[in-house]
């Protein structure tokens, strides 16, 4: 299987990039390929011009955008691993979303029953995190707001089937290295859960 | 009143940005003082990162919230944040204009509350909700959605609307302690023809004309929550 890793944090100790490198070596630890679009690295440009943002296939988007639909062509899985900024994705990551998930029959369409998914057959994963404790993320709905966005409002709309959406938190000053562990552990676990042969 | 126009939209001959004309006029009519953010024309930059931050010796884990009390602290915010967070700090009124992008705001727009709301400005050391630092201030989204009207709701395809302007209007508005106003949605705009395209625009404009004397919409107060987890914020 082909894995298409999203990936936005602008540094490479933090704790979202050590949930990616988990997840990267678990995939390859079965024979999976790998491809990491690191957004921060690539200075990723997340602003839709006028153009883009009005035009659908068969028009051609801009180089950038190509390249990284064509990355999602390619994969079998998509996965995505960002922090929580405002309860919604880092603006580089909202940028990804915007660009490569055209419509116009792309990554979406128009069915006789509205809007249809168009990446049909491929798998997806959401891994987010924030500071605050989970109690806190669930008790003020933040959680509930976050998973329909990822969830019916982006990935599943796409016609991609959700595997997982794993949120962790608290990770910052309120998480102790145990709690970090577990994090990843269950980065671990879940891809074995869904990729390790039965 | 002075009121602040965000406008996140690339196209300035779109609905969003007829939306945006409107509002602008309609104010100034109504004698309030207007400065307006258009994101696009501006060619804001909407990553906040380190590159921003400038940092001799920068912890080798960047941590957003740290970064920003750090250069909220000695002074170092970059020149366009600064310049945004004094534009909020002279407005009655925030009006934000935009399209609904995957159950968002356009990155753009995301962006400007990313680098604009930073730690220790908009927020911190307890003040949040009705404590929050723009306590007195009002807040209004003006959106135009892809989709009908009745794809939305509790029986719709995609559910309540609120579910995608949640983060925004409370996560964000009320939680730096903005008053929001009922939001103003122009559904499936692209799809409309130009005679009910009119019509929405006199209709906003009218509601523009009356909007200091709107209610704001219920807001949470920290004494609502008995839970200790909901009033313990950092």
């Amino acid at each position: 299987m082909k894995h298409l890793v999203v990936l936005a944090h602008p540094r490479a100790e933090s704790f979202t990039r050590r949930v990616c490198d988990t997840y990267i070596e678990a995939v390859r630890a079965l024979g999976h390929a790998v491809t990491l679009r690191d957004l921060y690295a690539m200075e990723f440009d997340p602003v839709a011009t006028a153009v883009e943002a009005h035009t659908r296939p068969p028009a051609e988007p801009p180089p950038d955008v190509r390249v990284e639909m064509d990355h999602l062509i390619a994969a079998d899985v998509v996965a995505f691993v960002s922090p929580v900024w405002w309860i919604a994705p880092p603006a580089i990551m909202k940028g990804w979303l915007d660009r490569v998930l055209r419509g116009g029959g792309f990554a979406y369409g128009h069915g006789p029953n509205g809007p249809r998914g168009a990446l049909i057959g491929k798998q997806g994963l959401v891994f987010t995190s924030s500071g605050s404790t989970e109690r806190e993320f669930i008790d003020s709905r933040k959680l509930d707001a976050i998973r329909v966005m990822w969830g019916a409002g982006t990935v599943e709309f796409c016609g991609i089937r959700l595997l997982e959406h794993l949120h962790f938190g608290p990770v910052g000053s309120r998480s102790t290295p145990a709690m970090i562990e577990g994090y990843l552990q269950a980065v671990k676990d879940n891809v074995q859960r869904h990729f390790a042969a039965p | 009143m002075n009121v602040l126009v965000v406008l996140a939209h690339p196209e300035p001959r779109s609905f969003n940005g007829a939306l945006r004309d409107t509002a602008v006029s309609a104010l100034e009519a109504a004698g309030h003082r207007v400065e307006q953010s258009d994101l696009y024309a501006m060619r804001w930059q909407p990553v906040l990162g380190p590159a921003e931050f400038g940092d001799a010796a920068p912890p080798a884990i960047f941590n957003a919230q740290q970064a920003q009390r750090r250069a909220v602290a000695a002074g170092t915010q970059a020149a366009d944040v600064q310049a945004e967070q004094a534009k909020l700090q002279c407005a009655d009124l925030l009006l934000l204009i935009f399209p609904v992008w995957w159950f968002g705001m356009p990155a753009i727009l995301k962006g400007w509350i990313d680098r604009v709301f930073a730690l220790d400005v908009a927020y911190g050391g307890g003040r949040w909700f009705d404590q929050g630092v723009y306590r007195g201030k009002r807040a209004l989204i003006c959106t135009t959605t892809g989709a009908r009207a009745d794809r939305f709701g509790h029986a719709g395809l995609f559910g309540p609307l609120d579910w995608v302007l949640h983060p925004l209007r409370v996560g964000t508005l009320n939680f730096c302690g903005f008053d929001t106003l009922e939001p103003f949605v122009a559904w499936a705009a692209g799809h409309r023809d130009e005679a009910d395209r009119r019509a929405l625009l006199v209709r906003w404009a009218t509601r523009l004309a009356g909007i200091e004397r709107e209610e704001p919409q219920p807001f949470r107060r920290l004494s609502d929550f008995p839970s200790p987890s909901m009033r313990d914020h950092r």
